[in-house]
C-alpha cells in the first residue's frame, strides 16, 4: 500500500509538488502520468526515501519513509529511470547480491518473468541498455516486495519483453502487490493499469479508473487536463 | 566469504576486472610507486637539509620529514575514505535496496585497506634517505602507519557519525551556527571530510612529535606516537555504531544534489577543466577552444591528470636549491612538455573524417594548440613556483625557455594532428626530441 497525505516538496522557491494526497491500494495497478517536469519523479523518489517531502507523510507498506528508511525499503521494490548497476557482475550475480540484502527471493522466476535468462550468466557490462533495464526490473521484484515503483521502467524493452513485464505485474498485482508505474507511454497505462493518476505542476488534476475513461482514452483526457491547467 | 554478500560481492566484481583489464592497468597501479622513487631521487637536497646538524637538528628536521610525509598519507585517507562510504559508485546501485549496516561496512573497510595499502608503501619510500639510521627509520614508519591507520579511522567514524550527530538536541545550536542555509543533517555530511581531516592531521602532527622525542631518547614521545592508532580504534568503534544510518544516507545526499540542480546553470554544469580560459582568448577562436577543451577533457582525461602528476615531478624537481637543480628541473619539465603535447596529436586523430564537411570550425588548430598549451602550464607553474621559492629569480629564465617550448610543442602537435591524423606522431614525436634537446637539455 502506498500513502501520500498533504505531501508537499519544495526546492528553494520552486514547488515541485503541491499538497498531493493519494492512496494506492493492494493489489491495485495505477499508471502516473504528467507533463514533463510535472513532478513525477519527485514523487517516486520520495517514495523511495531519496528525497525527504517538505511537508506531509510518505508510507510504503504502512512504513513512514521518514521514520523508518530502512523498514519502508524492504518493502518497495524501485526501478530507476536510470538504473545504476554493477557493471562487472553477471545478472546473477546482481540478483544473488539482492536477494541475500532482502532476505530471500525467486531468482529464476525473476530471471524468466523479465526474459533474461539466456544472458544471465553475462557480465552487465556487456549489456544493451534494454537488458540493463530488465536486470532492474529482476532486481526489484525478485524478493516480492509488497509495493513496486516503477519509473519508465518498460522504455527499452523489446515488444515480447515488454509483453512478459506487463504479465508478469498484473499476475503480482494479482497477488496482492501496489504497482506504481510512472511512463510518459499513455497506450502503456491505458493497457495495463487499472486507475490513472495524472500530475501537472505538482498537482494531481485527474484520478480516473482507465475503465470509465471511454473510447476516446486517455490522450484525450490528457490533453485536455494539460490545457485545463494552462489556461487555469 | 560466503556469508557476506556485499564481500562476495565485490570479489566478483574485483576478479571480473582481474580478467578482463588484463596487465597493463595492473602495471600502472605500480606508477605512484614509481614515481616516489623519481621523487625522492629527484628531491634529494631536501633530505639533506632538513636532516642536516647535530642530534637535536636531525631529530627536529627528522621530526617535520615524517609529519609532512604523514599529513599527505592521512589526508589521502581521511578525503578519499568519504568517496569511498559516502559519494562511491555504490550509492546509486544499493540505496534502493535495504542496507545491511555490518556486512556493508566490513566489506568497505575491507575493501578500503586492500586499496590503500599500497599508499603506506609508497610513503615509506620517501624514508629511504633516513634508512641508515635504523632507530629512526623504524619510528618514521611507525608514524606513517599511524597517519593511515588515524585517516582511515577518522574518515570513517567522522563520516558515518556526522548525520546522526546532527540530529542530536544537545548539538542543535552548533549545527544551527555553522550550516547556514542547509538543514542540520547535510551540513554535517558537508563539515564531515573537514572534521575527519583536522583530527587525523592532529593526531600525526603528534605522532611526529613523539617520534622526534623518543630519538632525544625521552620515553614521553611514545604518548605522541600512540595518538594516531588511538583515533583510529575510536573511529572505527564510531563508525560501527553508526552504520545504521547509512541507511537514510540516500535522502540527505539526493536533498544536497537536487538544490545543487536548482542553483546551478545548466551551462555551468557542461563547463570542464580550464574552460574558464576561454573567455580569455581571442574572440575568433573562443567557440573552437571551448570545443577542443572539452574534447580534451571528456575523451583525454587521463592525460590531463597524468599533466597533474607531471606537475608534481616537476614541482619536487624544482624544490632544490642545488647548484644542478636548475638544469635538473629543466629536463624534467621539458621531459614532462615533450609527453604531454602528444596529447595534440591525438586530439587530431579522434577527429571524425567528415567533421570539416559538417561542422567546419574556424580557427580549429590554433584552437587546439591553446587548449594543449592552457594543459601544459599547470607543468610550468607549479615547477616554477617550487624554483623560485628555492633558487629565487633564476627560475624566470628556464619560466621562459619552457613557455617558448610548450608554445611550439603545441603548435607542432595541433598541426600534426591535424594534416596526418594518428600517423601525427611521426612527426610529432621526432620533433618533440629535437625541441626537448634544444629547450629543456642545452
Amino acid at each position: 500500500m502506498i500513502e501520500l497525505q498533504g505531501v508537499r516538496k519544495v526546492y528553494g522557491r520552486s514547488v515541485a509538488v503541491d499538497r498531493i494526497d493519494l492512496t494506492i491500494g493492494a493489489g491495485e495497478m495505477v499508471g502516473l502520468i504528467g507533463h514533463n517536469g510535472a513532478g513525477k519523479s519527485t514523487v517516486l523518489k520520495m517514495l523511495a526515501g531519496q528525497l525527504l517531502p517538505t511537508e506531509g507523510t510518505v508510507r510504503v507498506g504502512g512504513i513512514d519513509v521518514r521514520e523508518d528508511p530502512a523498514g519502508a525499503r524492504r518493502k518497495l521494490g524501485y526501478v530507476p529511470e536510470e538504473p545504476a548497476l554493477y557493471d562487472y557482475l553477471t545478472a546473477r550475480e546482481f540478483l544473488e547480491l539482492v536477494v541475500a540484502v532482502r532476505g530471500g527471493g525467486d531468482i529464476e522466476a525473476a530471471l524468466e518473468m523479465t526474459g533474461l535468462g539466456a544472458d544471465a550468466d553475462r557480465l552487465i557490462r556487456e549489456y544493451s541498455q534494454g537488458m540493463r533495464r530488465k536486470t532492474a526490473l529482476a532486481a526489484a521484484v525478485v524478493s516480492r516486495p509488497p509495493v513496486i515503483v516503477l519509473d519508465e521502467a518498460l522504455n527499452g524493452l523489446d515488444p515480447p519483453s515488454a509483453a512478459r513485464v506487463k504479465a508478469a505485474l498484473r499476475q503480482l498485482c494479482d497477488d496482492g502487490a501496489t504497482v506504481l508505474l510512472s511512463t510518459h507511454i499513455l497506450e502503456t497505462v491505458e493497457r495495463v493499469a487499472g486507475r490513472v493518476v495524472m500530475l501537472a505542476h505538482g498537482r494531481v488534476v485527474a484520478d480516473e479508473q482507465t475503465a470509465d475513461l471511454g473510447a476516446e482514452g486517455l490522450e484525450r483526457m490528457f490533453l485536455q487536463r494539460i490545457a485545463e491547467t494552462a489556461a487555469g | 566469504m560466503g556469508t557476506n554478500p556485499y564481500r562476495l560481492a565485490d570479489r566478483r566484481q574485483r576478479l571480473a576486472r582481474g580478467r578482463l583489464e588484463g596487465p597493463l592497468p595492473r602495471l600502472a597501479r605500480a606508477a605512484p610507486l614509481v614515481g616516489a622513487v623519481a621523487a625522492v631521487w629527484l628531491s634529494g637536497g631536501l633530505y639533506t637539509t632538513l636532516l642536516a646538524g647535530g642530534p637535536t637538528a636531525w631529530a627536529a628536521g627528522f621530526t617535520g620529514l615524517v609529519a609532512r610525509i604523514g599529513l599527505v598519507v592521512g589526508a589521502l585517507l581521511a578525503l578519499t575514505t568519504y568517496d569511498a562510504l559516502v559519494r562511491g559508485p555504490d550509492r546509486g546501485v544499493l540505496d534502493i535496496h535495504p542496507l545491511l549496516p555490518g556486512p556493508w561496512l566490513a566489506a568497505r573497510v575491507e575493501g578500503l585497506v586492500r586499496d590503500r595499502l599500497p599508499w603506506l608503501l609508497v610513503a615509506a619510500v620517501f624514508l629511504v634517505p633516513v634508512l641508515p639510521n635504523t632507530k629512526a627509520f623504524g619510528l618514521g614508519a611507525i608514524v606513517l602507519l599511524g597517519a593511515w591507520v588515524a585517516g582511515l579511522g577518522a574518515g570513517l567514524g567522522v563520516n558515518l557519525a556526522a548525520p546522526g550527530l546532527a540530529t542530536r538536541p544537545a548539538l542543535a545550536g552548533l549545527f544551527d551556527a555553522i550550516r547556514g542555509p542547509n538543514p542540520r543533517m547535510q551540513a554535517a555530511l558537508l563539515y564531515a571530510p573537514g572534521v575527519a581531516l583536522a583530527l587525523s592531521g592532529t593526531a600525526t602532527v603528534a605522532a611526529a612529535w613523539g617520534a622526534g622525542r623518543l630519538l632525544l631518547g625521552d620515553p614521553v614521545g611514545a604518548l605522541g606516537l600512540a595518538a594516531p592508532f588511538v583515533v583510529g580504534a575510536l573511529g572505527v568503534v564510531l563508525a560501527v555504531r553508526s552504520a545504521p544510518a547509512m541507511a537514510g544516507i540516500g535522502a540527505v545526499l539526493g536533498e544536497i544534489e537536487a538544490a545543487w540542480a536548482q542553483a546551478e546553470d545548466p551551462e555551468d554544469a557542461r563547463a570542464v577543466y580550464l574552460e574558464w580560459s576561454v573567455r580569455l582568448a581571442p574572440a575568433p577562436l573562443r567557440l573552437a577552444l571551448r570545443k577542443e577543451l572539452r574534447h580534451l577533457w571528456r575523451s583525454h582525461r587521463g592525460w590531463v591528470t597524468a599533466s597533474w602528476g607531471l606537475a608534481l615531478l616537476a614541482g619536487i624537481a624544482g624544490w632544490s636549491s642545488a647548484s644542478d637543480g636548475i638544469g635538473r628541473f629543466a629536463q624534467v619539465g621539458a621531459t614532462a612538455l615533450a609527453a604531454f603535447g602528444y596529447v595534440g596529436v591525438r586530439l587530431g586523430a579522434g577527429d571524425p573524417p567528415w567533421l570539416d564537411t559538417f561542422l567546419p570550425l574556424r580557427g580549429r588548430i590554433p584552437a587546439r594548440a591553446l587548449a594543449v598549451f592552457s594543459a601544459m602550464q599547470v607543468v610550468v607553474a607549479v615547477g616554477t613556483a617550487t624554483l623560485l621559492v628555492r633558487q629565487g629569480s633564476e627560475a624566470f629564465g628556464v619560466f621562459a625557455r619552457l613557455e617558448l617550448l610548450a608554445v611550439t610543442l603545441a603548435a607542432v602537435a595541433a598541426w600534426a594532428g591535424d594534416a596526418l591524423r594518428a600517423r601525427g606522431g611521426l612527426v610529432y614525436l621526432p620533433a618533440a626530441l629535437l625541441l626537448w634537446a634544444i629547450g629543456g637539455v642545452a
